[in-house]
């Protein structure tokens, strides 16, 4: 996964995080807008509101001045309603904003005005009560009562005349048409000679006027005053005012969003970009591997599943029995007719041992080794699979194969086996019992094979023992080289054990075996030990070999870590090559060695690439460092076209995922000449060096 | 179609009759929280909110007496008397400002006035909350409306004005003349046309027929004027608002006697006769007295629903 991310790379997260964060902006300023949308619709709500109450109440006021009954409710009612709604701008959040300075300013005033205007009114309700009921209590004393006075002419007419007057000013609501009221009037106040009656209408009919004299011109100033008071032009301002700072807000909220929109655009091209990039790097990646699984799961010469691809389908096969078909001195046939005729007659076998008498057994073929072919058969019993094995030897023996028209024979050694282990089984009988052969097809039985295994397995760890206790295991060396320039760049150490007699064996006679036994921790921690020692006197980066399923055992691992401690800065300069291994199933426990070694400075290195178990899934979860391609392809890789594509196809692959490349068994320059063309940086072999006791031993063909 | 007619011409013409006059029916039923107003009206009868622990609201609020006190002036605590007759409580919510000279201009301003006042109940709003919060019986019941924080002094007026919104007393017979349910008598009939003749009207008028303005006490004949008397003057300190009051309501006016904010008329007859003389400049006739105190006898409505 961590291989992933880095193919990836950082890009798209960034574009990613401008993506959502300019989102959440426009989300910010989207939402601000809604707010501001909705503050100004309200605010509008209440210019409208006071507009309207505002004219409703002028309509009162002149309705209340002219109509002698009127309900006094609405002219309080709206002036309270245009109170609050004043009241509910001036607390507005909205308005006593910095933004809204102005329109705040012209709110300020209309408060100013709106005080005036209720002052006015209150005035006007007050005088409008007297002069309403004076008017009609002069006016109502024609009908009736002013016959009282019938016998005085004088004072009839004069009351006649006031009435008159103050009917017509009424009328017109023009103070002007009064004249001297009071002067008029005067003389109505010598009440000698009049009846108690006429008294008392009198007393109220001057009472009456002279209120009228001294209020009625005031009343219509107050009401002009009212009708045409500029409360409307405060509004308008106010209104006007704010529509033009409304205006400045949502300008600027509209560029701000038009920027972020911009923006978020942009960061949502890049990511579509680069997600784009990186699944057509991912494709390739998927591509590779494919090729590669199939070079791995398949024999190139043969098309017959490969070795590799046994070790993988072994869990599934259903009580398999392994026909293992083992050519006789066909390393001969090869010398004699040259590889490729070798080949072709390989490439024959491989069409020959597809029988259609095996179909019910659902067959698996393979070429397992070189001159190796196994048949795994399902569902049959061992004397039929034994019988099976018979037939195949028969056919093969049977055919005439042809180089160059020169007639070949081939004997075939056959061993079946239906004991797990399969292949390693069969790999007994072929080895060690031939001897005792019916017709050529041995049948592998369990006892007899456990007894060899067991009286093999304590002779070996009697050895194991015994060199322990000699102090006869010691690291080797072999110098890994730097192909451009042929420089020493590190040493592989390689465990050997030293025989009694001075004979030195490598890992493949012992260490299996060892694995079996409480020696194999001793082995690889006298191993390490003595590495280290040897290190001290060098500068250069050199590596160790572990087997993957060592990293789920926790003594082993406490034990490295313990040496690494040791020696901070030897293990600083350690490679620790691991070797893929079939039982591993703790990815984690690896994953976990990795990243603590690495806390020392150590690199990791994948040992024998491209035989085995490799699992490309390792490659992508583990965070390795170096990728060694398997000596037996490289090895082949000129002359074979088939296994040159292979290991291209590995380095591509490799490179993709950022591993330095180290190819095993470069033994000669024309190999060296291919891996360059293919970029490979580091190799190792006898064309450099073999393994020696010390790093300076046997080297040649290098610069160090 | 036809029914909805019907009804828009029923409905029109309801409406014509009702808006011609210029008295408006309270409402049957008004809106209130019944738990606020039960705690309030509570509170409306306790004497712990005044500092001697001898005065409630209801004390110079009875709702014996229309809402308002029958002593001229009231006495609060420590016996000490005020200046003003005191109004009534009932209906308080359609005055267009509360107190005499309308200096609170809603019911929660109202409330707190007495409360606080020296010579009403002389109380600091934190040794209210102390002695409420003191009583368990109290604490339990404002948990109840306001939640378990503690009284705080804001809830305390908070019920008691609920409670004042509650306290409507419709039906009258005027407002069920109004409303076509019942009739007048001819002499209430021609006391409410010598009402509109001769201009009380003018001012009161509305739902509370009054209680929508400020006039002069005086406003033809002058009134006597107490420099200590609580006018609008003492407010404004306007030279036209010398003797100038709100405008009571008439509603109830035959429970509320005394008259007038200095409590001078002690009769209905009395009241009419001062009114007519001095504000509205007439002298009015014994029959003419007679008919308006019948109208005005009109005017008194059923009890508060939240009392009954």
């Amino acid at each position: 996964m961590s291989a992933l991310l880095r193919q990836i790379g950082w890009k798209p997260f960034l574009a990613l995080a401008a993506g959502i964060g300019s989102f959440s902006l426009l989300l910010y300023f989207y939402l601000s807008q809604r707010h501001v949308e909705y503050n100004f619709r309200e605010v509008r709500g209440h210019f409208h509101t006071i507009d309207r109450n505002y004219h409703r109440l002028n309509y009162e006021i002149l309705r209340s001045s002219l109509f002698a009954y009127s309900n006094q409710d609405e002219i309080t009612g709206d002036l309270d309603t245009l109170k609050h709604e004043f009241e509910a701008l001036r607390k507005n959040a909205f308005l006593r904003r910095d933004a809204y300075g102005q329109s705040y300013r012209s709110l300020v005033r209309l408060g100013e005005a709106l005080n005036r205007y209720e002052t006015m009114i209150g005035d006007f309700m007050m005088l409008n009560a007297g002069i309403k009921n004076s008017f009609v209590y002069i006016t109502s004393l024609s009908a009736q009562k002013v016959k009282l006075f019938e016998d005085d002419p004088v004072t009839y007419a004069r009351i006649l005349s006031i009435i008159a007057e103050v009917s017509q000013a009424r009328i017109l609501f023009d103070a002007t048409f009064l004249g001297d009221l009071n002067e008029e009037v005067e003389p109505l106040g010598y009440l000698s000679g009049m009846s108690k009656e006429q008294a008392t209408l009198i007393r109220s009919f001057m009472l009456h006027v002279h209120y009228i004299a001294a209020n009625y011109p005031g009343f219509v100033q107050n009401v002009n005053r009212i009708e045409t008071f500029d409360l409307d032009r405060r509004i308008v301002e106010l209104e006007t005012h704010f529509l033009d700072e409304a205006k400045l807000d949502y300008e600027m909220l509209d560029r701000f969003v038009v920027i972020l929109a911009a923006l978020f655009l942009a960061a949502l091209t890049l990511v579509i970009g680069l997600l784009v990039h990186a699944g057509n790097e991912n494709r390739r990646l998927r591509e590779l591997e494919g090729e590669l699984r199939h070079a791995i799961s398949h024999d190139q010469l043969t098309g017959l599943l490969s070795r590799n691809r046994f070790e993988q389908l072994q869990a599934q096969f259903e009580s398999p029995y392994l026909l293992l078909l083992n050519l006789d001195r066909f390393k001969h046939v090869n010398d004699f007719y040259g590889s490729a005729a070798g080949n072709a007659i390989l490439k024959e076998i491989g069409l020959l041992i597809r029988q259609p008498v095996l179909e019910p057994y659902r067959p698996h073929y393979f070429r397992l080794g070189g001159d190796e072919f196994g048949v795994v058969l399902q569902g049959i019993d061992a004397e039929r699979a034994r019988q099976m094995g018979v037939m195949l030897k028969k056919s093969i023996e049977g055919y005439t194969f042809f180089v160059d028209d020169i007639e070949v024979y081939l004997t075939v050694s056959v061993a079946v086996n239906g004991v797990a282990p399969l292949l390693e089984n069969a790999d007994l009988i072929l080895k060690y019992d031939k001897a005792r052969h019916s017709e050529g097809v041995l049948v592998f039985s369990e006892e007899l094979h456990l007894k060899e295994q067991a009286a093999r397995n304590i002779a070996t760890a009697h050895g194991l023992k015994r060199a322990l206790d000699r102090d006869a295991i010691v690291p080797w060396f072999q110098p890994i080289v730097r192909l451009r320039s042929g420089e020493v760049a590190k040493y592989e150490a390689l465990v050997r054990m030293v025989g009694s007699d001075g004979a030195v064996s490598g890992p493949a006679a012992f260490l299996k075996t060892a694995m079996q036994t409480p020696y194999y921790r001793r082995i690889t921690a006298v191993m390490v030990q003595k590495v280290f020692e040897v290190m001290a006197g060098y500068d250069t980066r050199f590596s160790i070999n572990l087997g993957m399923r060592d990293l789920a055992d926790e003594k082993m691992v406490s034990m490295l870590l313990s040496l690494l401690e040791t020696y901070k800065e030897r293990a600083g300069r350690l490679d620790i090559e691991l070797l893929e291994s079939e039982e591993l199933d703790d990815l984690e426990s690896v994953k976990d060695f990795i990243k603590r070694v690495k806390a020392y400075g150590c690199r990791v290195a994948i040992d024998d690439f491209g035989v085995g178990y490799s699992n490309f899934a390792y490659l992508l979860e583990l965070d390795i460092d170096i990728l060694k391609i398997d000596g037996s392809l490289i090895s082949k890789v000129v002359g074979d076209e088939m296994t040159k594509h292979t290991v291209k196809t590995i380095v591509r692959f490799a490179k993709q995922l950022g591993f330095e490349i180290v190819a095993e068994f470069v033994e000669d320059e024309a190999t060296i000449a291919v891996l360059e063309t293919m970029g490979v940086e580091y190799g190792q072999g006898y064309y450099y060096g073999h393994p020696a006791p010390s790093p300076e031993g046997v080297t040649c063909n290098t610069r160090s | 179609m036809k029914y909805w007619f019907a009804a828009i011409v029923l409905s029109a013409f309801s409406s014509l009759a009702l808006g011609q006059e210029p008295i408006e029916p309270l409402p049957r039923h008004v809106a209130y929280d019944p738990a606020k107003a039960a705690l309030g009206k509570k509170l409306f009868s306790e004497t712990l909110l005044s500092s001697d622990k001898t005065v409630a609201c209801a004390t110079c609020h009875s709702f014996n007496y229309g809402g308002a006190d029958p002593r001229p002036v009231s006495i609060g605590v420590g016996g000490k008397t005020g200046n003003v007759q005191s109004p009534t409580v009932y209906n308080a919510r359609y005055n267009f400002k509360q107190f005499w000279n309308g200096r609170a201009e809603s019911l929660t301003e109202q409330a707190s006035g007495p409360i606080h006042n020296p010579v009403e109940m002389g109380m600091e709003s934190a040794t209210v909350t102390r002695r409420l919060n003191a009583d368990p019986a109290y604490v339990n019941a404002f948990a109840a409306v306001y939640g378990e924080e503690g009284i705080v002094y804001e809830q305390v007026i908070d019920a008691i004005v609920e409670f004042e919104k509650a306290l409507v007393t419709p039906d009258s017979p005027f407002d069920r003349f109004l409303r076509g349910e019942t009739t007048l008598s001819p002499l209430e009939l021609e006391g409410y046309q010598r009402f509109k003749a001769y201009g009380c009207i003018t001012c009161h008028n509305g739902v509370n027929i009054g209680g929508n303005s400020f006039q002069k006490m005086g406003l033809f004949v002058p009134y006597e004027h107490d420099e200590a008397a609580p006018d609008l003057h003492a407010i404004t300190n306007k030279r036209s608002h010398v003797n100038v009051y709100k405008v009571p309501t008439l509603r109830n006016i035959a429970l509320t006697a005394p008259y007038f904010h200095d409590a001078s008329s002690k009769t209905l007859t009395d009241a009419v006769q001062k009114m007519s003389y001095h504000n509205l400049g007439v002298e009015l006739s014994d029959k003419d007295v007679k008919a308006i105190v019948a109208f005005l006898k009109t005017l008194t409505g059923e009890r508060p629903e939240v009392l009954r």
